[in-house]
């Protein structure tokens, strides 16, 4: 088992409880997810997908990668990522196989489903496009509902700690954390009915929502509904992305900003966009040793010098933010490789060996770290609203899937709205102008009369937004990649066969190449020809890979749907997890 | 093997089998090795062998009495096709060289009570007369060779041959074998007309089309629409049903499982993921592309699998969805058309993805000339009009 030095960020209190992983006693404080007092414990492998394989660890610390599976208790395939320790908590790493556990007395071979509670609104998220949402439709009288997959609101832009005692000292004053615990503070005293722990997994017939609330089986039909799903970060595959110690950025981030810990000591920030500066500094304040950023964006500042002037003019405290971020990668030292990229990581006696490459010349470069950090920009979160039968269309430029919606924020089925960062990236602070936006407009489809003042919020809601949505465009043109997300991918030189495309499922390049026999090039078929994408996390990491490798090499042409249709549960949840009611 | 190339214009086919399922394929493969050349078309669609949940089924469903009574004589007239198929399996997966996951574990329908048991002594009563082994064992029988089930079971009838089949890997096979036997496929190719020729017929898909000697039609419920091309009624409904998958477990449950009187199919494949299916409906009215699942089936079907093998509640679904059953009146519909020489309709009848090999095997027998040893007539594609 791959271990790391113990780093601990949060040195105020002392561990106050202890479970075992593996037979070891592990010190941990109330409130910890399993995932972060097992790195703070210098813990990274967490599972063994199969004898050849050399395990697996935190990946993106958020739910959605099933990779840091346990056994919890007896009970297969907990995240640690999602999970909460208690005193005495027995944790076992995941193992290839599931033991069967049979302690269940006979149930009944019926189901009595309950009737769904009938919220007029119901808000499926609780960062900031859903708490904006919530917040703005309880102000104006509508009895909200508000379902979110953690135990605390916030989102991935708000991270918020688990408790006071969990926020480092290099982040206590925070502004984005402190703007996040206002808004859910406004957001309770509005009025909304918050249930946290609560993973919608389905729906029927496009009304009816179906979610484990808290461990519980609960069901919504709401008079409207707004899908504010969030995103996930794109990781491209590379050689090596699965070895225990490489996560997402947005994950290191999680374990600092809620439970204050470090995710290493000497960690490697790699990928494209602004999360990264960003989070290298927040490590670095924290005192963690950011060996360097490697950055897939151009290296020379004259071509971002136009972009960053109309950041400036739309948004001049988020374009000095980043300024303030530079400076700050500068106070602590930080290398920025730009025009770079991760090629390749392998583990060494101390920790890991990660290959660069510059992209244009080619000129590679070797750096060792503890931990390396990768986000390569997002997905979006929307197959709840690929399930619920919304149209989407595929943007070629963005590599995914885009809610179709109107001005209103509303999808192509009446009364449900998707908005924020599922539907593509745009940022918190246009989360939070579309959340008004869709809330409004909820209101109407409410049958609630529309006066004049809901009117204007409505139009400067719009405006706000627009001006936002300038100010992205000039930030991805600021971070535009030398070459596109996945080029590494395309250009078949880069990566060889061996490379994992499917963590799951752990299928390779190879493979996927030898399915495409002839000039097939249909997903569902190469899906059920190779098993890529039919693991735990449903193809989440590895189909947005394949559809550019077969853009670029079968001629594909992605259309609405070239993905997979998603697949309830949409998360994995056993029988005993679905069925278990209120009453129970 | 997608869309075919206007080079392909005007080819002329021996054969031609429409559908690219379990059956299609087979009958493709048999023709090819027989040094015939043989295309076989599919239009692509979602369902199909590929979201079959690869039960082999050799006792006779006891739906079948709950819901059409009135059919059961006639299918257990053909339950000896059944024990036939199972070893049609066996030879394929030897030939295919493969792991497809072939396994005859024996299968056992599962009694709650003493009246379902009594119920299940009839059927193997019936089941014998025509062919088939089953026999009866009671609740001691049943939890020392299944010590997975529930413990309150009252017993359950046990057939030896039944088992099952990896439906991915055996259709992955299945298509590389008829690959390499010379078969020309094509799948996402959707037939848009078939007209009668002087020798033959033309088989057109959009923009290309074929000549042939021979046509078959083994496109399970697509089959209705292309044999209305030729003027011919064969009623064939398409029923979508449920089904779910859990994470790998280590091995506990070793045989097919199924209920008396309730729907279900629980297996654990060779790869450990537990299977759970056996005919929970699904929903095709909301979804234009695949058919929808319902809460209703999900939750219901894991339910009565928990009450059958409680430790299986315990296992993650991974994943559910719903396939298309092909179904007309429970029987096969297998063979030629007086009228129409040289066109050929195979739609294997109830638990189709079983006798799918077996029935090729007839079919390509039958068009050979050669004696297949069964008597037909009760599966002519002509029943209907």
């Amino acid at each position: 088992m791959k271990q790391n030095e113990p780093s601990v960020a949060v040195q105020t209190t002392l561990p106050r409880l202890r479970f075992d992983f593996d037979g070891r006693s592990v010190p941990a404080l109330p409130s910890d997810t399993l995932a972060a007092a097992l790195t703070r414990a210098g813990i990274l492998t967490l599972r063994s997908p199969g004898a050849d394989d050399p395990g697996r660890g935190i990946f993106c610390g958020m739910g959605v990668c099933q990779d840091c599976l346990v056994t919890v208790d007896g009970v297969p395939e907990r995240r640690a990522c999602m999970t909460d320790v208690a005193e005495g908590m027995q944790v076992e790493s995941g193992q290839p196989l599931l033991r069967p556990e049979s302690n269940a007395k006979p149930a009944s071979p019926n189901i009595d489903l309950q009737e769904p509670l009938t919220p007029q609104l119901l808000v499926i998220g609780g960062g900031a496009a859903g708490l904006s949402a919530a917040l703005t439709a309880a102000r104006l009288g509508v009895q909200v509902t508000l379902l979110d997959e953690r135990k605390t609101l916030g989102g991935q832009y708000f991270k918020q700690a688990r408790t006071a005692a969990h926020i480092p000292p290099s982040m206590r004053g925070d502004k984005q954390a402190a703007a996040g615990r206002a808004l859910i503070e406004a957001v309770h005293s509005a009025g909304v009915t918050v249930y946290c722990d609560a993973l919608v997994w389905g729906c029927e017939d496009g009304s009816t929502l179906f979610a484990r609330v808290a461990g519980r089986l609960m069901s919504f039909r709401p008079g409207a509904l707004i899908v504010a799903g969030g995103a996930y970060e794109r990781v491209v595959p590379r050689p090596g992305w699965t070895l225990p110690g490489v996560m997402t950025t947005g994950a290191a981030q999680t374990l600092l900003r809620t439970s204050g810990t470090l995710p290493g000591k000497r960690v490697l920030i790699a990928g494209n966009g602004p999360l990264n500066l960003q989070v290298a500094v927040e490590l670095a304040r924290a005192g963690a040793k950011i060996v360097a950023i490697v950055e897939a964006a151009a290296p020379t500042l004259i071509t971002k010098a136009g972009a960053f002037l109309r950041m400036l003019g739309l948004a001049p405290d988020l374009a000095l933010q980043g300024i303030r971020l530079a400076a700050g990668s500068l106070t602590h030292n930080i290398a920025v490789l730009s025009g770079m990229r991760v090629i390749g990581i392998s583990t060494t006696d101390s920790g890991l060996s990660v290959q660069m490459q510059d992209i244009r010349n080619g000129t590679m470069r070797t750096s060792d770290c503890d931990v390396l950090c990768l986000s390569d920009g997002f997905l979006p979160n929307n197959e709840l609203l690929r399930l619920l039968g919304c149209r989407h269309d595929f943007d070629a430029l963005r590599g995914h899937l885009v809610t179709v919606r109107d001005v209103n924020c509303m999808t192509s089925i009446e009364g449900i709205f998707a908005i924020g960062d599922c539907c593509g990236l745009n940022g918190a602070r246009a989360a939070i102008h579309e959340g008004e936006i869709a809330a409004l407009a909820a209101l109407a489809h409410l049958h609630q009369k529309h006066t004049t003042e809901r009117a204007s919020a409505l139009d400067l809601a719009r405006r706000n937004l627009q001006k936002v949505q300038r100010f992205q465009r000039a930030l991805w043109r600021f971070y535009a990649p030398v070459a596109g997300a996945y080029a590494s991918l395309q250009s078949d030189i880069q990566h060889g066969d061996e490379t994992l495309l499917c963590r799951c499922e752990r299928i390779t390049l190879g493979k996927v190449r030898a399915a495409c026999v002839g000039d097939n090039r249909d997903l569902g078929a190469i899906k059920r020809a190779t098993r890529i994408g039919m693991g735990a996390c449903q193809g989440r990491y590895c189909l947005p890979a394949a559809i550019a490798f077969l853009q670029a090499n079968h001629a594909l042409q992605p259309d609405e749907f070239t993905m997979p249709a998603p697949r309830m549960p949409l998360r994995p949840l056993s029988c005993n997890d679905l069925l278990l009611k209120p009453t129970e | 093997m997608s869309a075919s190339t206007s080079s392909d214009f005007s080819r002329d086919f021996d054969t031609i089998v429409i559908g690219g399922g379990v059956t299609g394929l087979c009958i493709s493969r048999l023709l090819a090795a027989d040094g015939a050349a043989v295309a076989c078309l599919d239009a692509g669609e979602r369902a199909g062998s590929t979201a079959n949940a690869g039960s082999l089924h050799v006792q006779m469903q006891s739906r079948l009495e709950r819901l059409f009574p009135e059919r059961v004589a006639d299918v257990a007239r053909s339950l000896s096709w059944y024990p036939k198929a199972v070893e049609e399996w066996r030879t394929l997966a030897n030939e295919l060289g493969d792991d497809i996951g072939f396994a005859l574990t024996g299968g056992l329908m599962v009694a709650d009570n003493d009246e379902q048991l009594t119920s299940l002594s009839r059927k193997s009563q019936l089941e014998r007369a025509n062919g088939v082994h089953t026999e009866i064992i009671d609740r001691h029988e049943l939890a020392r060779i299944a010590p997975y089930l529930n413990d309150t079971l009252a017993g359950a009838s046990f057939c030896p041959l039944e088992g099952k089949i990896d439906p991915l890997k055996a259709q992955a096979a299945l298509t590389a074998a008829a690959w390499d036997a010379g078969v020309e496929l094509r799948t996402g190719t959707k037939v848009t007309s078939l007209t009668r020729e002087r020798s033959g017929f033309r088989v057109a898909t959009g923009t290309t089309s074929y000549g042939t000697k021979r046509l078959v039609i083994a496109a399970g419920a697509g089959t209705t629409a292309l044999a209305s091309m030729l003027g011919l009624i064969i009623p064939i409904r398409a029923e979508p049903l449920h089904m779910n998958v859990t994470s790998a477990a280590e091995p506990f449950v070793n045989h097919l499982v199924q209920h008396a009187e309730r729907s279900i199919t629980l297996k654990q494949l060779s790869n450990g993921r537990l299977v759970i299916g056996g005919g929970w409906p699904a929903d095709d009215r909301l979804a234009p592309i695949v058919p929808a699942v319902r809460i209703s089936s999900l939750l219901g079907n894991l339910a009565l699998a928990r009450f059958l093998v409680p430790a299986s509640a315990s296992l993650p679904v991974t994943r559910t969805w719903a396939g298309i059953n092909p179904t007309a009146d429970l029987l096969s519909v297998l063979g030629s058309i007086p009228g129409l020489p040289g066109l050929y309709i195979a739609v294997p009848g109830d638990a189709g993805y079983t006798i799918g090999p077996y029935c090729a095997r007839l079919l390509v027998e039958l068009m050979g000339g050669r004696e297949t040893g069964q008597d037909l007539s009760p599966y002519s594609p002509l029943r209907f009009s």
